[in-house]
């Protein structure tokens, strides 16, 4: 390796390196500098090493990505130790790259270092830096390895964020970058007049700026300018977003978590208090970011007081192993009372939004750092919950006072056609109270009349809810659980919705004969759900269930058991047993007859299918802003300038004889070095006498002056053969290297400097004519 | 617009011996002047003429007659006097009372080589006669047309000092020169060398003719084929509208100052062995060429800058073509 290709390297690291504070922006910890610097240091020890021994760009290639493939799953904690890559492991990171892409989608920032979030980091990192080694040392290519290192820059930091400002985080790379120009620049360029390269690079530049955070996972809704119209999007804080969609759409399931538990249970995540015309959110409505109230929040290592005031309790205790899960939020059986396991003191109860999350607790303060990724896989922990189990008759009498009532029946809009629906259906079922009305409403939702199908449009647009109720009637537990949840909302009841899991599937009975206590229950990925729940002030939040679930695996409440233990599933089939004739004629689950139960609505091929997909390009929403045909149009005309600019500069020598216009190609490398020395020509000179005066000056010897002569004879019609083109070749690059090494080194690098200015200055004179 | 292979190049091989024996010649007689001696056979070879411009008794008409003699031609010498008369230098048409008819009896400037002395002495309508032939090249009188030889060359001689009585050349008039040069006091080595040669008799006899006229009115024929870039042609316009646009300057260089420019260039391209024409020509003929045509503005006069300083601060601004 020689000293140039050290230096290179090393320009690499120190531009990586300048990265960190981009980043730092983005990540609520520093825990993903360790990987990444892991990854930088080996994609770069790679690729110097192969480049050592001599392999060519295709081996490093391959030797950086068996290199990826043995050490990322460790650095990302998929595997403990390197292991070769098998089928197994792919698939794994597989599964990690999905759930990357959907955790980019649904974590604001400033995110913690979720599971597939550092595979994302880490392999951009090991990405980018082999792709820079290799232009930067391999191929010198200066530019285009900035350029491919500030694609990365930029990444985090087109995140929106209110809080902090850009300015400063970017400030090292662009420094680190101009200190790179400065010192790789190769010194025979071409003529410096603007650079074809430059102006396609710009041109380029320009347009992914524009496009990329269209297209890119995770800024589709969140980029500098909305895409489907909703505007410029406000950052949403830190958020338990309802990624359900995306855990139940993930090409494989995976199990997350292994729980044993004294009865069935769902696994809460927490309670979504406000909705913003768009999705359910934590916290108060109407706040950019969401930073809990410290005086909400408890530490786990004491009780947990209650969210809301329970009466009527069922209590039950469960152990959970996670599996296989990576978040903030502690999935545990509402409402608990106690955590229990080493990792409770990392843990706080939070009694706004009832949610238990792993917290950075600095002693005396608890709001401290914020969240961190406290549930990975591993961890385990043991929840008592008092259980709200109330009955109806309970309900029946209970009342809301105004407050409570304002704060939790809070809609950013009026839906007109969503209350007169909601009480027609009360009306059908006589309901005139709380109690009534969300188990009428509950029953009309899973009734038959809508169809459960993961594979749907995602909620957009303004009147999406009503299109969904009225109209469509597909969609899956988030769809339903908002609408119901606006629904009684906009009937004045006070409710919201809950995030989390499902039971599960039993996959141990309790065995009390063998000391086996608990049923055990495995959670899978295909187990995430969004439901209701209704505030029914001294008992609680009620769990209601609209959700028809084709699997049946949900429990849902009924008048005469408001908190049952059996799953949808199991019901049917005790039903269909009490009742064989029944059970005989109609063997399949209702829920699996309700496409055929609804109306025409369902087969509507008029719904604009395109319009709401989810990460949809720009071009295909009908709102879709004028700035896609601006950016086009300037695109396009700058594509035209480069064009026009690059025809010009074609035709500057064109018309000579080949010999010619090697040797006036030769003339432009010296008089551009002459540039780069600090020796320009003065505009006066001809080459001749500049020749000269180097030559009078000791600079070049004789050899420039025939130079110079056949130069001459070159652009002003003396003829000149193939062989004087070869002798002016090599009299020039002895002229080249006679001037290099007659300036001092200090003075060449200004030289570089000044060049541009001196060229601007020249452009400026030609325009003004002077 | 740019010379490709394949045009017809014209044969000036034969110019720089003739050069280098023209001026070894001339250098015999005048020594310690070999940059005048160049100038005046560039006029000669870009068919101009020349005004020499000095003190009395630094060499003008030595320098005329030297060049005349070492070609093989024809020269005729005319002292510019008030009393000389047109058909003295035209020539006249005389009744001939043996034949009883007229004959035309060719005045000076039927030569190759025409040296007009101290032409600012003779009167305007003089004047303007000889410069008339200059220009045209043909005499006509009573009706009838005379071409006059091939190469034609008048160098006229002018003292700049002694103006009593004398008729200096209207501004208009230097115009038809090509260049004017200025002699010069010689270094004190070469007056020594003077002292020796001109002691001994006059060198001027022992000249032996190095070329005929004839073989220079061919060199000029070529020279005249000599490549132009469209960069360089734009190169001359561009010095020449300089001059114009110069703020000590009160008439600049006409038009036929840039076709003047650039016959003197082509000849010193043809004399340095190169068929084409290079920027480094045009700069080093520019104030020999251009000078006597500017008429600087009388503050500039007054302060004493000189045409020849104006046309080198020209030359500086204006940038040299490369390609």
């Amino acid at each position: 390796m020689n000293l140039q290709d050290g230096l290179r390297a090393g320009l690499v690291a120190l531009l990586m390196t300048s990265l960190v504070p981009a980043f730092d922006r983005v990540f609520t910890s520093g825990a993903w500098r360790l990987p990444a610097a892991t990854a930088v240091v080996a994609a770069l020890g790679i690729a110097i090493l192969v480049r050592a021994v001599g392999g060519g760009a295709i081996a490093a290639a391959i030797a950086s990505t068996v290199g990826f493939l043995v050490l990322v799953p460790m650095l990302i904690g998929l595997t403990d130790r390197p292991t070769f890559p098998g089928m197994e492991l792919l698939s794994g990171l597989g599964g990690r790259l999905s759930e990357g892409l959907a955790e980019l989608q649904v974590t604001p920032a400033p995110a913690p270092l979720l599971g597939g979030i550092a595979l994302l980091v880490v392999g951009g990192f090991w990405l980018i830096t082999h792709v820079a080694h290799e232009l930067l040392v391999r191929w010198r290519s200066t530019g285009p390895a900035l350029i491919v290192v500030a694609g990365l820059w930029a990444a985090p930091l087109v995140v929106p964020m209110s809080v902090t400002s850009v300015r400063w985080h970017s400030v090292p790379f662009l420094a680190a970058s101009a200190l790179v120009l400065l010192l790789t620049v190769d010194v025979q360029l071409p003529r410096p007049r603007l650079m074809t390269s430059g102006a396609v690079m710009g041109t380029l530049a320009i347009v992914i700026a524009a496009t990329a955070p269209g297209l890119l996972p995770g800024y589709q809704s969140d980029g500098w300018y909305g895409l489907g119209g909703r505007g410029g999007a406000q950052p949403r804080g830190y958020q338990p977003i309802v990624d359900v969609s995306q855990r139940l759409q993930l090409p494989e399931e995976r199990d997350v978590l292994r729980v044993h538990a004294s009865q069935r249970t769902y696994l809460r995540l927490a309670g979504l208090d406000s909705f913003d015309g768009f999705t359910w959110r934590l916290g108060p409505p109407g706040e950019g970011s969401y930073r809990p109230d410290p005086s909400t929040l408890y530490r786990a290592t004491d009780l947990l007081p209650p969210e809301q005031v329970a009466n009527a309790t069922d209590p039950l205790f469960v152990d959970i192993e996670v599996l296989d899960l990576a978040n903030i939020y502690v999935p545990v059986p509402y409402q608990p009372v106690q955590v229990l396991g080493p990792h409770r003191d990392e843990m706080v109860w939070s009694t706004d939004g009832g949610f238990l999350a792993t917290w950075e607790i600095d002693d005396g303060r608890l709001d401290a750092d914020g969240p961190q990724v406290g549930v990975t896989r591993g961890v385990s922990y043991r929840v008592q919950a008092e259980r709200p189990a109330p009955t109806r008759q309970q309900l029946l009498d209970v009342a809301v006072d105004e407050q409570t009532l304002a704060r939790w029946t809070e809609l950013p809009r009026e839906y007109p056609q969503l209350v007169a629906l909601a009480e027609d259906i009360y009306a059908d079922a006589g309901a005139d109270n709380m109690v009534d009305r969300a188990l009428a409403l509950q029953d009309w939702f899973t009734g038959g009349a809508f169809t459960y199908d993961l594979d749907v449009p995602a909620l957009r647009g303004d009147d999406a809810l009503e299109r969904f109720v009225i109209e469509d009637r597909v969609g899956y537990c988030e769809y339903f659980a908002a609408s119901m949840a606006v629904m009684l909302r906009a009937t004045g009841i006070p409710a919201r919705v809950a995030t989390g899991f499902l039971p599960g599937e039993m996959t141990a009975e309790a065995d009390p004969a063998n000391g086996q206590e608990l049923a055990e229950y495995t959670v899978t990925t295909g187990d995430a759900h969004a439901w209701v729940e209704v505030l029914f002030p001294g008992f609680g939040w009620i769990t209601f269930e609209p959700t028809p679930r084709s699997d049946g695996a949900q429990i849902q409440p009924r008048a005469d058991d408001l908190t049952p233990l059996e799953t949808e599933r199991e019901r049917q089939q005790r039903q269909a047993e009490a009742q064989p004739d029944e059970g005989a004629t109609d063997p399949s689950t209702p829920e699996q007859d309700a496409p055929e139960l609804d109306d025409p609505a369902l087969q509507d091929p008029a719904l604009p299918h395109e319009q709401q997909q989810e990460g949809g390009a720009p071009g295909e929403s009908d709102r879709s802003p004028p700035w896609l045909a601006m950016v086009l149009a300037v695109a396009i005309a700058l594509a035209g300038i480069v064009a026009w600019l690059r025809a010009r500069q074609r035709d500057d020598h064109a018309g000579f004889a080949p010999a010619a216009q090697r040797i006036l190609a030769c003339q432009d490398r010296l008089l551009t070095t002459a540039i780069h020395c600090g020796l320009e020509r003065r505009p006066s000179e001809t080459i001749l006498e500049l020749a000269e005066r180097w030559h009078r000056a000791g600079r070049v010897d004789a050899s420039a002056l025939r130079f110079a002569r056949l130069a001459q004879a070159a652009a002003f019609g003396g003829i000149v053969e193939d062989g004087l083109a070869d002798e002016a070749e090599e009299l020039c690059e002895g002229a080249i290297r006679d001037l290099r090494s007659s300036v001092r080194a200090r003075d060449r690098r200004l030289g570089q400097l000044r060049a541009p200015w001196e060229e601007a200055k020249a452009r400026g004179r030609e325009l003004l004519g002077v | 617009m740019s010379i490709t292979d394949g045009q017809t190049r014209p044969d000036i091989s034969t110019v720089t011996p003739m050069l280098t024996a023209i001026e070894d010649n001339v250098t015999r007689v005048i020594s310690g002047k070999p940059a005048v001696v160049r100038l005046a056979i560039i006029t000669l070879l870009a068919e101009g003429h020349l005004l020499v411009e000095d003190v009395p008794g630094v060499g003008k008409t030595l320098l005329a007659r030297a060049l005349a003699r070492s070609i093989d031609c024809t020269v005729s010498r005319v002292q510019f006097t008030p009393d000389l008369l047109p058909s003295d230098v035209t020539g006249i048409t005389v009744y001939s009372p043996d034949t009883g008819r007229f004959t035309f009896r060719p005045g000076a400037v039927f030569a190759n080589i025409v040296l007009g002395d101290e032409i600012n002495r003779a009167g305007p309508k003089t004047q303007s006669s000889l410069l008339e032939c200059m220009e045209e090249r043909t005499v006509t009188i009573d009706g009838a047309t005379h071409e006059l030889a091939r190469p034609f060359m008048v160098i006229a001689t002018q003292n700049p000092i002694e103006l009593e009585g004398t008729y200096p050349l209207p501004e208009a008039q230097r115009d038809r020169f090509l260049m004017r040069i200025e002699i010069g006091y010689p270094h004190q080595d070469d007056e020594l060398e003077i002292l020796r040669t001109h002691g001994r008799g006059n060198p001027l006899d022992e000249l032996v003719p190095a070329c005929d006229a004839a073989t220079v009115a061919n060199a000029i024929d070529r020279i005249r084929e000599v490549a132009v870039t469209e960069a360089l042609e734009r190169y001359v316009i561009a010095l020449c509208r300089a001059t114009r646009a110069h703020p000590e300057v009160e008439l600049g260089a006409s038009p036929r100052a840039s076709l003047a420019l650039l016959r003197a260039a082509r000849a010193e391209a043809a004399i340095n062995g190169r068929d084409y024409v290079v920027p480094d020509d045009v700069k080093r003929l520019a104030p020999h060429v251009l000078a006597h045509r500017l008429i600087l503005s009388p503050d500039s006069e007054l302060a004493g800058h000189t045409a020849v300083a104006v046309i080198e601060d020209v030359v500086d601004g204006v940038p040299a073509p490369t390609d």
